[in-house]
């Protein structure tokens, strides 16, 4: 292995163990969130709120579903999406977002990958609470369905930590890759199953078999649902999870060298 | 350990971005496939080629100071040697943990209060509590910002953020001390305690790289001296000697030599 790849290496491990650097500097991000309004990231979750709402008054009427029901299902899949779709637009401009920091203090710069996939966790954590109202207003029962959040979590952390990395090294070099993202992840909002079911649209199913983030999305949402997963969406989730993860740690090995030239 | 740092025939390039062209994958992509046909004058990206060969061998003890113009190589090789950059051929090994004052008053965060940012570096150094708030005290103490030091870094002076940062990676540890061009900046009572500190780390250092422009300072902190000129080392010795030279060639046009000592 070649020198500079040896020190990414040793980069993408240091930066993995510092554990409480990045959870410090996660938090510290969430806490200049709620230091700059009174409400911080509860206008988010304001926003969150009438969004799930109107869609799901929307989709009950179309659909003639009950609008408890659609409710939930918005506000699930919403707080999930929202989480996914954001770490991958946001994750281009990482170290440009870091790049004092980067060029002054000799530390890992996987440290701010760690950092921002954290922080996307904890704005999911903010984005659910929409869901979990609207679970105790609609009493919903206990399920142990809902145990399998854990596992369909730790799948999606291991994605986005991956896409993370690759991201964070290309979207430096190319500033496109951000607006280029969020106008293809625009039409996928439209063609992933959020505010429709899969089942509704029988022609479109393959739509969202096809998908990688449906599987995503899906082994966490079903569970908050109270429904378990299919063995399709594990194994579609899991592989997305892992080629997520080896195309993050071959970007960042191979570009990692570059990075300061380009932020 | 022994400390020491290697650098056999570094090269190191970097490109210049002038237009948003060149950092666009749309771009690059229809360059690609049409075989540079389509937007082939965009990829005029500009490469500078900063470092052109250093050969440098240091090992303990090595007191090593570097001349130069500006724009002749000099930050780019320390901070080759501190591995914020990374050569783009030749080898660089390093033994020893490195402390490096490369920029001051950059990578602080505005809205904290000095102390605030003295406590988040240092966390993320991986300071334990006890010693960080030892280490915190006496940075507080050496940067004299008295009730400044508790009020956001954005009412800082420039001076005065310059100062913060430099107490702070100061109380950083590493027994490579590689610094570059820092007592500019600063009133004269700090310049003198900031030199009356750089001496003390450079006392418990192994390893000492230290680029200025003052023969007082380099004299001060140096035994040898390289003067460096195009990206390529081209004289070294003694440090009066060598300063003596570069003043000498004023102009730029160095006495090329092919003896140069590169063993320190």
């Amino acid at each position: 292995m070649k020198l500079v790849e040896k020190q990414a290496w040793a980069d993408l491990v240091l930066g993995a163990k510092n554990v409480r650097g990045w959870a410090l500097l996660a938090s510290d991000d969430l806490k200049s969130r709620y230091a700059r309004t009174v409400l911080g990231p509860f206008w988010m979750v304001l926003a969150q709120a009438m969004f799930v709402a109107a869609l799901a008054f929307w989709s009950s009427s179309l659909t003639g579903k009950e609008i408890s029901q659609q409710v939930l299902y918005v506000a699930a899949g919403m707080a999930v999406w929202a989480t996914i779709s954001t770490s991958i637009t946001d994750a281009c401009s990482i170290m440009i977002r870091a790049a004092t920091f980067v060029s002054t203090y000799r530390l890992p710069v996987s440290l701010h990958v760690h950092r921002f996939v954290l922080g996307q966790l904890l704005t999911m954590a903010h984005l659910l609470s929409v869901y979990v109202v609207a679970a105790v207003a609609f009493s919903v029962p206990f399920s142990m369905n809902m145990l399998l959040f854990v596992p369909g979590l730790a799948i999606t952390y291991v994605a986005m930590t991956g896409w993370s990395l690759a991201l964070s090294m290309y979207g430096a070099r190319y500033r496109d890759i951000a607006p280029l993202s969020s106008a293809v992840l625009g039409a996928l909002f439209i063609l992933t199953p959020i505010f429709w079911r899969k089942e509704d649209i029988s022609g479109a199913s393959w739509m969202a078999d096809i998908n990688p983030l449906f599987h995503i999305l899906q082994i966490t949402r079903a569970p908050l649902l109270g429904e378990a997963p299919t063995l399709e969406n594990w194994i579609g989730a899991s592989i997305v999870a892992l080629l997520s993860l080896a195309l993050g740690v071959f970007t960042f090995i191979s570009r990692r060298r570059d990075i300061n030239f380009w932020i | 350990m022994r400390s020491s740092i290697e650098l056999a025939s570094v090269h190191l390039r970097y490109p210049v971005i002038t237009s948003g062209k060149q950092q666009s994958i749309l771009g690059q992509v229809a360059r690609n496939a049409t075989f540079g046909l389509i937007g082939k004058n965009n990829s005029g990206l500009r490469i500078v080629h900063a470092l052109r060969g250093i050969n440098l061998k240091l090992g303990p003890k090595a007191r090593l100071g570097v001349i130069g113009r500006n724009g002749s190589g000099k930050s780019t090789m320390l901070k080759t040697m501190a591995g914020v950059l990374h050569p783009s051929a030749g080898q660089l090994s390093v033994r020893g943990k490195i402390n490096s004052i490369l920029t001051l008053g950059a990578g602080l965060d505005p809205e904290k209060t000095g102390r605030e940012n003295v406590a988040m570096i240092l966390s993320l150094f991986g300071f334990d509590r006890s010693k960080m708030t030892n280490v915190s005290d006496e940075i507080e103490e050496f940067v004299e910002l008295d009730e400044f030091f508790d009020m956001p870094v954005r009412t800082y002076s420039s001076g005065m953020s310059v100062r913060l940062s430099f107490g702070l990676v100061t109380a950083l540890e590493g027994d490579i001390l590689i610094i570059d061009e820092v007592l500019g900046a600063g009133d004269a009572h700090f310049m003198q305690r900031a030199s009356e500190r750089i001496e003390k780390l450079a006392e418990n250092a192994s390893i000492m790289v230290f680029a200025s422009h003052s023969r007082a300072d380099l004299k001060r902190f140096c035994k040898d001296a390289i003067w460096m000129h195009g990206g390529k080392i081209v004289a070294s010795g003694p440090v009066d000697e060598i300063f003596d030279a570069y003043e000498l060639n004023g102009d730029g046009v160095p006495p090329v030599s092919d003896k140069v000592k590169i063993e320190f």
